[in-house]
């Protein structure tokens, strides 16, 4: 799945743990939702796009799921 | 957090029941390993003697999560990293595909079951090692796969 947290993150001038570390995760799990290799959960789909101040839909791309 | 040092403050005493469990077995598996192994073969080892060097290297293992655990207990950060890496979804996601929840059931098994024949049949005890070692691999195995594949 397609997001935008590695833009939201550059714009916010963060690194991967500091963004793990703000949202209860590890620096391991945000690479592998950045690359597209691991889908998150619901819960903390919603704890990063409330940390970025977005919704959900804004920082995940769900056309994929659409399209189906 | 407060709710997760108690949960690591109890873990920490189980441990160390565990660790001096283990100990024990190891001073006596030393003490009286000539008296109780037996012998399939004049020449080869016993199968006693691997299992005391299991236990051995269990013993080493618990010292080192004591360690950890000690360390997270006197470290709000410490405290915080281990609390996320052992919440952390993907982790979860990747033991309970690699691994199941019976993986550590039989694993343990497997090892009480080799210590227990190690004492009657060094065929059966041989036997279960080898299982032990290949369950153990496999679980490894898919392990590593999984976190690259995630």
């Amino acid at each position: 799945m397609k997001t935008r947290i590695r833009e939201l993150r550059k714009e916010r001038k963060m690194s991967q743990e500091e963004l793990a570390m703000a949202v209860g995760t590890t620096r391991q799990t945000i690479t592998s939702i950045e690359v597209g290799k691991y889908t998150a959960s619901l819960v903390l789909a919603y704890k990063i796009a409330k940390f970025f101040g977005k919704t959900i839909e804004e920082v995940f791309d769900f056309s994929d799921l659409e399209d189906n | 957090m407060d709710e997760y040092k108690k949960v690591l403050k109890g873990r920490l005493i189980l441990l160390a029941i565990c660790t001096l469990v283990a100990l024990a077995a190891v001073i006596l598996g030393f003490r009286f390993s000539e008296e109780f192994t037996v012998r399939d073969s004049a020449a080869g080892s016993s199968a006693g003697e691997f299992v005391l060097g299991l236990f051995t290297a269990f013993c080493a293992l618990l010292l080192a999560y004591i360690a950890r655990h000690v360390r997270a207990l006197r470290s709000e950060a410490a405290l915080k990293k281990m609390y996320i890496s052992e919440k952390d979804e993907r982790k979860r996601f990747i033991r309970q595909s690699a691994l199941g929840k019976s993986f550590f059931f039989t694993t343990g098994a497997l090892v009480v079951g080799a210590t227990v024949a190690s004492f009657y049949n060094e065929t059966v005890a041989f036997t279960l090692i080898a299982v032990l070692c290949v369950h153990t691999l496999a679980g490894a195995v898919f392990k590593i796969y999984y976190l690259k594949k995630y």
